[in-house]
């Protein structure tokens, strides 16, 4: 038994965007409507409360974390049940590289996100990209500030650990940077 | 039903909608609902009286036919995934057509504009073919343009069935459905053979009749 949604995602889905990887994969993706106004102040406000250090930048629903990242704001990329697989893919085939502790961080680079104990892609539940990487004073513990959509709750400005408890705790870190070894 | 009118008013909310639309995928969606007293108490009145399901089940009817902003996403999207998500999980008729979940999510693939209700409404149709042991495929278009993309993708030679989401409480045990909302926001529309016979396509063969065997 399968049940299709036909194209949904994908190339004949009129909501979805061409979207592929460096390598050519396609990427399923749904633009999602705006949500009401009214809904989006609520979060907001509930939001500011659970992380005071977060900002928010923009208060569109219409793409998710992976969109605001991948797709340029265009789209939501997380269509399936969880988003890790296709955060693997992207990472995989647009050619992203580990970074070996936050320490190394540096603008523009990918924060992922891990919800529980578990250690599998399945407990990937958010991705952020670093805007900020410095010592808080000369000679301190430095202070990385990220940029992330939350779910559909508008984007934010904010810590790199300070997100809701449900988008998870900073497990992963990649970049895109090509340094000549 | 008293006390699960203060819980609707709870999770019909704009803070609730927030919560529920802060994840990005659906395991954490149902994470978030979970948490809440509302949704507990409104679980375990679903899981103890018939009344109860069907007064879940007669709201959901209500917020689909409710008119909302058309510039927006349905501002009750958030509730009714979650009013599905239980009524679905607490049916003792889950395996049957008749069970309330699937005719539910069968209203709300009729309804424009959401996203998460869209989504488990998808998953329940999925769910309850699985503990029917009935269709082999689902197909649901969301539009025109999918409607026919089914059409176009259809295999050659092989019989395509289908109902709409206005009839789907007759045989959905023993059909293979296309549940055609020709026009989102608009009645459904239910095909009949004439329409489907697409003029590009007349080696298709269309009928309303038993799906065909599993491929």
């Amino acid at each position: 038994m399968a049940i299709e949604i036909v194209g949904m995602g994908g190339a004949r889905d009129r909501r979805s965007i061409p979207l592929a990887t460096m390598l050519g994969t396609p990427i399923g993706n749904v633009r999602r409507d705006q949500r009401d106004p009214r809904s989006m102040r609520a979060a907001v406000k509930m939001l500011r409360k659970q992380c005071p250090t977060a900002v928010p930048r923009s208060m569109r629903s219409t793409y998710d974390c992976l969109g605001m990242i991948f797709a340029s704001r265009r789209t939501c990329v997380g269509v399936e049940k969880n988003i890790g697989p296709v955060l693997r893919l992207i990472l995989q085939e647009d050619g992203y590289l580990p970074v070996p502790s936050q320490d190394a961080l540096s603008v523009g680079d990918v924060v992922v996100y891990k919800f529980g104990d578990s250690c599998d892609d399945s407990s990937i539940s958010h991705v952020s990209m670093v805007v900020q990487n410095e010592p808080l004073f000369e000679g301190g513990s430095r202070q990385i500030m990220a940029l992330s959509q939350w779910g559909a709750d508008g984007e934010y400005y904010h810590r790199m650990d300070d997100v809701p408890l449900l988008l998870g705790k900073p497990a992963e870190f990649w970049t895109h940077r090509w340094m000549d070894q | 039903m008293k006390n699960l009118e203060s819980k609707f008013v709870e999770i019909e909310s704009q803070e609730f909608s927030g919560l529920v639309n802060l994840t990005s995928s659906l395991g954490p969606v149902c994470r978030a609902a979970r948490e809440e007293l509302a949704v507990h108490v409104v679980w375990q009145e679903l899981t103890s009286s018939k009344e109860a399901r069907l007064d879940v089940f007669g709201r959901i009817v209500e917020l689909c036919h409710l008119e909302t902003d058309f510039r927006y996403e349905n501002s009750y999207d958030a509730a009714l995934a979650v009013y599905l998500w239980l009524l679905g999980a607490a049916d003792p008729l889950a395996a049957t057509p008749q069970s309330l979940g699937y005719l539910a999510a069968g209203i709300i693939l009729g309804t424009p504009r959401l996203w998460w209700a869209e989504k488990l409404a998808r998953r329940e149709y999925e769910r309850r073919n699985f503990l029917n042991g009935s269709g082999s495929h689902v197909v649901v278009a969301q539009n025109e343009n999918t409607f026919y993309s089914a059409v176009d993708f259809w295999p050659r030679g092989r019989t395509l069935s289908f109902g709409c989401s206005a009839c789907q409480a007759g045989d959905v045990g023993s059909h293979n459905m296309l549940i055609a909302n020709i026009t989102r926001g608009l009645e459904p529309i239910l095909v009949d053979a004439n329409i489907a016979a697409p003029k590009n396509r007349p080696d298709l063969t269309v009928s309303l009749g038993p799906s065909p065997a599993p491929s």
